[in-house]
């Protein structure tokens, strides 16, 4: 076979992989990237950010801004609007925000720390739950917080080298790891069944609240292996669990150094639990999360037993009415906390 | 270093280029050495001193088995060889697995030992390197090879990349006769390996790593499913084992025929197969040559009555799933296969009339049957291959044997009408192939090679062909690859 032989085999292939990578970039344009627009709520968020930064000059000096920050238990149990009357009413005008995000950790949260400061929150509420600790960062979150990120080389130093692999990622190598997205972006288009409407709703997300029969309440509970018994009560002898600890633990230190530092007031919250997962939570656990969120240094609120079952659809997430309930108790934390943030400024005023 | 990575697509068109540059054979075959050094270097580290031990033992050995006339020296370069090759082999795959039942043992007996706690870590392609050195030690002392003359083509026999970590074992005899030939990157040997190439990557990459986490999610906790999860689970293990594999053998194969090498295939359709025995034919097919040819053979085969073929049968099987991994799940599949072989080689010669009743049924419907049949038995072999847990693997047989699935009667009757429906249909499609030439013409195609038939089309259609598979690959190849199946024998 001669050479020209040769070169046409070689530019035959290299015309098809030309051609294949241009249709695929169409898929990325036409299904993707709208599928990832309409149903990752970890863009939005960047999004408001960037909103909140511009719109900062309009922000009246009299209202406070809030931040509620934490998972998806944050995302179904604060209800924003709720508080902000409330909150109306104890004389203490605030614009409050609900940023609650699917499978949220402390960690996952340091990609978005230069962005919440550049904001100028006057509060941020870091609700937490012992998955916090305990559930590591799925590469899906990190890969979605690539683009908004603004993550420096300080903050680089929480993750470990495949976590930044992600984060530092090269825009050929994320343009074609677009494909994981392909299958749900196809199901989406075929499918649209609107439980993605909470995107952009940073008040009272909400959510799909479905309900949980007793008997899968008790199958979860019975199987070690579910992702909510990893999460919630996991094997502390694992040295995974104690390595995704420890991370999660310096993550949030860090967090709440560089909030204050930044003028920034931090209270952490920890999450209701339905009694029947609250109750096969470990007292080494408790313990152990309890006391460092205690020594930590900001106000620490503890509402993990403060609700019966009735308020809750599932296992860890609150529905309407344990909403609605937690939302009005929270905003009492929130006004007794500006109370003393103005009695405060008022004492440094005086001086 | 992965196939299926883009510092392997780097590293392999530098080397193509570099092979192109270079005009005399011996500087290619010295390039070639060095690259499958380097490749195994990155791939396995400081298991690359093992590789030349190996190397330099088998080809010592070799040249000492032919230099003498003494037929005991001969035995005792063979022997050294074997042991010298077997040894390494099984002190790294089947240390922790003696220690393990060793340890367990004496604590059985009230002996109360302590557990040195050393893990072994396995060299990558070990098994396929040692069995290929073996091929040539062998050949030398039966008469059929002569010794390679030059210690670095024979380096690079073991050594060449392409199949170095999971085979095909190719003989001494297939391979060094290529080596006194100029390799060339000829136009048609690059057009088949970029089309099996592509083909191999599809059916690693798109189907194995896609299926393969549906089949773990059943087999993780399979207690917590029915019989038509566990069937579908081991269907699709089933199907991600042969593309991972064969994938993977596509991708060797390819790449070898590119830089001009010629290696044996190693798959031939093993899910169109007709008996256990025909199944030995087409799955992992260097591999069963290899246990026929150096052992079941050598062991008497079926020459020494009837018995000691059913022994030899047994033996070899046993030591086929030995080789697959240090655990009891492989070599209960090996004794299982086995057993099936010689239930095989005993129905033959109990039930000829088997033969007659099932081609009165017709040509295409006997083959059905017959696979149908004997994949039912392949695929119940994989339950035992993947499922190592004891208690796991006799409630995924319970569930695969016994469905627990209430069929109404409904379902029944629609069974099987449309079982007769497909026999009657296919004793038409028969006469009708017979008589139709495009539905003969279509079978035939079907029958050959179809990544010979995609490489010898015309470019307007191979540029289809490509654009496709490419496509598939950019657009459905999950984001991060499990490792080949096979490496981890």
């Amino acid at each position: 076979m001669s050479d020209f032989k040769i070169s046409k085999i070689i530019l035959v292939t290299l015309c098809a992989f030309l051609i294949s990578t241009f249709l695929f970039s169409l898929v990325v344009d036409s299904c993707i990237d709208p599928y990832l627009k309409d149903t990752k709520r970890e863009l939005a968020v960047f999004n408001f950010y960037e909103e909140q930064k511009n719109n900062n000059l309009s922000k009246s000096p009299n209202s406070k801004c809030i931040y509620f920050i934490g998972c998806s238990q944050t995302r179904q149990g604060v209800d924003a609007y709720s508080m902000e009357e409330c909150l109306k009413e104890a004389n203490c005008s605030s614009q409050v925000y609900n940023l609650g995000v699917d499978a949220d950790t402390p960690l996952k949260r340091i990609t978005e720390i230069n962005n919440i400061i550049e904001t100028k929150p006057d509060l941020v509420v870091l609700c937490l739950s012992y998955r916090s600790f305990f559930a590591p960062i799925p590469e899906d979150k990190l890969y979605l917080a690539h683009d908004g990120t603004k993550i420096d080389e300080e903050d680089c130093k929480l993750f470990n080298e495949e976590q930044l692999k992600i984060l530092r990622q090269n825009e050929a190598g994320r343009f074609f790891d677009k494909r994981r997205y392909f299958v749900s972006s196809v199901k989406f288009i075929l499918k649209d069944d609107g439980r993605y409407y909470f995107i952009n709703n940073f008040k009272n997300p909400g959510g799909l609240y479905g309900s949980t029969s007793e008997e899968e309440i008790q199958k979860i509970l019975n199987n070690p292996e579910s992702e909510i018994m990893r999460e919630f009560v996991p094997n502390r002898r694992a040295p995974e669990n104690q390595i995704i600890f420890e991370q999660q633990e310096k993550a949030l230190k860090y967090t709440i150094e560089k909030l204050e530092e930044n003028g920034v007031n931090v209270v952490i919250v920890n999450m209701p639990l339905n009694p029947k997962l609250s109750e096969r939570i470990s007292e080494s656990t408790r313990k152990d999360v309890s006391s460092f969120l205690s020594s930590i240094g900001v106000p620490y609120y503890d509402f993990e037993t403060n609700y019966p079952q009735e308020y809750f659809w599932d296992l860890n997430h609150m529905n309407i009415d344990g909403r609605s309930v937690f939302s009005n108790d929270a905003a009492k934390i929130l006004s007794s906390e500006i109370e003393n943030d103005l009695n405060e400024d008022r004492e440094e005023g005086k001086k | 270093m992965k196939f299926n990575s883009v510092e392997f697509l780097i590293f392999f068109i530098f080397l193509i280029l570099a092979m192109s540059a270079l005009r005399r054979r011996e500087y290619k075959h010295s390039l070639l050495l060095c690259a499958s050094y380097y490749f195994y270097w990155v791939s396995s580290s400081y298991c690359v001193a093992i590789l030349l031990f190996t190397t330099l033992i088998t080809f010592y050995c070799g040249a000492e088995i032919d230099r003498n006339s003494n037929q005991t020296a001969k035995k005792m370069f063979l022997v050294l060889s074997l042991i010298g090759t077997l040894s390494i082999l099984g002190f790294f795959k089947y240390f922790n697995f003696t220690a393990d039942i060793l340890f367990r043992s004496a604590d059985l007996l009230g002996f109360n030992l302590k557990d040195p706690d050393l893990y072994i870590i396995l060299p990558v392609g070990i098994s396929f390197y040692t069995f290929q050195a073996l091929t040539y030690v062998i050949d030398i002392y039966r008469g059929k090879l002569k010794p390679s003359e030059s210690f670095y083509e024979y380096a690079l026999y073991i050594s060449f990349f392409p199949q170095l970590v999971a085979g095909p074992i190719v003989r001494a005899k297939q391979f060094l006769p290529q080596l006194k030939v100029n390799p060339l990157t000829t136009g048609v040997n690059l057009k088949f390996g970029i089309t099996l190439i592509i083909w191999g990557m599809v059916k690693k990459v798109v189907i194995a790593d896609n299926i393969g986490p549906l089949a773990d999610r059943v087999f993780s906790s399979p207690l917590d499913y029915s019989s038509p999860y566990i069937i579908a689970a081991v269907l699709l293990f089933g199907i991600q084992i042969y593309c991972d594999f064969s994938g993977y053998c596509d991708i060797a194969i390819g790449s070898a025929k590119i830089l001009g090498f010629t290696l044996p295939q190693n798959f031939d359709k093993p899910y169109l197969a007709q008996s256990p025995k025909d199944f030995w034919k087409k799955w992992n097919i260097t591999l069963s040559e290899f246990m026929r040819d150096y052992l079941y053979i050598p062991l008497g085969g079926n020459r020494k009555g009837e018995f000691r073929t059913y022994l030899n049968l047994m033996i070899t099987m046993l030591l086929c799933g030995l080789w697959h991994g240090a655990a009891w799940n492989f070599i209960i599949w090996g004794g299982y296969h086995g057993i099936l072989l010689m239930i095989q080689r005993a129905a033959v010669k109990i039930w000829p009339a088997e033969k007659k009743a099932l081609s009165l049924l017709g040509t295409y419907n006997e083959k059905l049957i017959k696979i149908l049949i004997t994949q039912y038995f392949i695929f119940l072999g994989w339950l035992i291959f993947k499922v190592d847990n004891y208690s796991d693997l006799i409630y995924c047989i319970n569930k695969y044997i016994f469905i627990d699935y209430n069929f109404s009667l409904n379902q029944i009757i629609f069974l099987i009408i449309a079982g007769v429906f497909i026999l009657w249909t296919n004793m038409i499609f028969e006469k009708a192939a017979v008589r139709w030439k495009p539905i003969s013409k279509t079978l035939k195609l079907l029958d050959k090679d179809l990544v010979s038939g995609f490489s010898a089309l015309g470019f307007n259609y191979w540029f289809l062909y490509l654009l496709t598979l490419m496509y598939f690959l950019l657009l459905l190849s999950p984001v991060s690859s499990p490792e080949f199946i096979y490496f981890k024998f």
